[in-house]
């Protein structure tokens, strides 16, 4: 091949480098072609959309939603034996297996009857909540979640407490929020 | 047998999965330590129509029914391996089998307090490729991936302009004391939250870091016109993982098997690295 047209077809092919897949793609196996082209399709639509997901296409937006400092923060605390759990004493994992069933029990039942009344309903007909909805009572939560706890910690629990409690951000520090009795 | 780059990435992938597995069960993450007692429901129309099987419920306070998702979603890499080494030809029916066990364990186990489904994308996608019964498919659908891996972070770094987190000088500060409030307040003389409050303390040091990120996932772009700068993403992306551990507290190691698209020649094709197209009568070259 004479230098020239190699030096223009290298660069077609440096400009091509994504659509060639494509072409390799559809020569290889129509189905996967269709596949995969349908996979490209539905990601931007849905990135477009910003609305439902489905899976295994997902948004990967990794703290890109404006999240600027608040004065106020409402922090889960957790007491054990009169004595409050510290996140430095927990792998990133552990302290989340300690307080994501707390944070999420809070919210599941309000969320998920929601989220099964204006979306799963709506969009595939769907009458039957139970499978949806958790059934989970407040009572029923505290005790697995000592269980769950004592298990974890190795531990005998004798109390068990969890608060909320306000912390004040003054741009510095963050400090417990304390009750005014006056 | 013949170890090819097929190969390679198999025994990869073994070792990525069961370094996690030894990873999270120290940390208790297995199903049947988390034992599970309620489901938050995402938004997702497959995962909609997969509760239908009413399995996530099934597996609520199930400690045997856990065990066994755990065995059965542990075992399938393994089983999938020994099965290629043995037979190459019959290897995608176990494959198959990997795909819809790890699909079903996890959709269920993201259901429940542990983490997203985000995250574990790399267990759904990978199988699929396994199934693949011709080398040269095989090829194809890894570099797939390869750009699916693209995808995923540019697509973080065009969120942050869409979305308008990179505008705000203050996001970083934001991010971290959303991120750490617990931290913060409950161990508050920790080397790590000293660390967390400084930089809270100067946002315009925070919001650097923000910036340097969004810009490494931002240069993962590179890699849909080029593989010459695949070594340079391996280690963008493990120091992102490693970036991400220490100062946010994620840990984002699921991501870890997408690693294996930019393994060389995993997925090599007629382009060679950089985009340089081979003379027609000479083979393709795999770094």
């Amino acid at each position: 091949m004479p230098a020239d047209s190699y030096s223009c077809l290298v660069l077609k092919q440096n400009n091509n480098f994504t659509s060639m897949y494509l072409k390799r793609l559809f020569n290889a196996n129509k189905w996967w072609f269709v596949l995969i082209v349908l996979f490209i399709i539905v990601q931007l639509v849905m990135d477009v959309k910003q609305g439902i997901s489905i899976s295994p296409i997902y948004h990967y937006g990794m703290y890109s939603a404006v999240i600027l400092p608040q004065k106020e923060y409402m922090v889960t605390e957790i007491n054990v034996n009169g004595k409050k759990l510290q996140t430095k004493n927990f792998t990133p994992y552990q302290w989340d297996r300690i307080t994501l069933p707390v944070d999420l029990f809070n919210r599941q039942q309000s969320w998920n009857t929601q989220v099964f009344n204006t979306e799963i309903k709506r969009l595939l007909h769907f009458t039957d909540s139970s499978k949806y909805v958790d059934t989970l009572t407040g009572q029923q939560f505290n005790s697995w979640y000592k269980n769950y706890l004592s298990e974890m910690l190795r531990i005998k629990i004798d109390s068990l407490s969890i608060n909320t409690v306000p912390y004040i951000f003054d741009g510095n520090n963050l400090t417990a929020q304390t009750k005014q009795l006056f | 047998m013949r170890k090819d780059n097929r190969y390679t990435v198999i025994v990869l992938y073994c070792i990525i999965f069961y370094g996690l597995m030894l990873y999270k069960y120290i940390n208790g993450m297995f199903l049947f330590q988390l034992q599970p007692s309620f489901f938050y429901t995402r938004e997702d129309m497959f995962t909609w129509v997969f509760m239908q099987t009413g399995l996530h419920k099934w597996l609520l306070n199930n400690n045997a029914g856990c065990m066994l998702f755990d065995a059965l979603f542990y075992t399938a890499p393994a089983l999938y391996f020994l099965h290629y080494r043995n037979n190459q030809r019959t290897a995608f029916i176990t494959a198959a089998c990997m795909l819809v066990i790890n699909w079903v364990y996890v959709q269920c186990y993201t259901l429940y307090p542990s983490n997203s489904i985000e995250g574990h994308t790399a267990w759904l996608l990978f199988p699929l490729i396994f199934m693949a019964q011709k080398q040269e498919m095989f090829k194809i659908l890894l570099d797939g991936l390869r750009y699916f891996f693209l995808f995923f972070f540019v697509s973080a770094a065009l969120w942050k302009l869409r979305q308008g987190g990179i505008f705000q000088p203050l996001q970083m500060s934001g991010v971290l004391l959303y991120q750490h409030t617990q931290l913060l307040t409950n161990s508050p003389e920790y080397w790590q939250s000293r660390v967390i409050l400084w930089l809270v303390q100067n946002p315009w040091l925070a919001y650097t870091l923000y910036l340097l990120a969004t810009l490494l996932e931002l240069f993962f772009i590179v890699g849909f016109f080029t593989k010459k700068f695949d070594k340079l993403l391996v280690a963008l992306f493990l120091l992102f993982l490693v970036m991400d551990y220490f100062i946010m507290r994620i840990p984002y190691f699921e991501v870890l098997p997408l690693l294996l698209t930019l393994y060389p020649g995993a997925g090599n094709n007629p382009v060679k690295d950089g985009g340089v197209l081979q003379p027609s009568n000479t083979p393709a070259i795999s770094s």
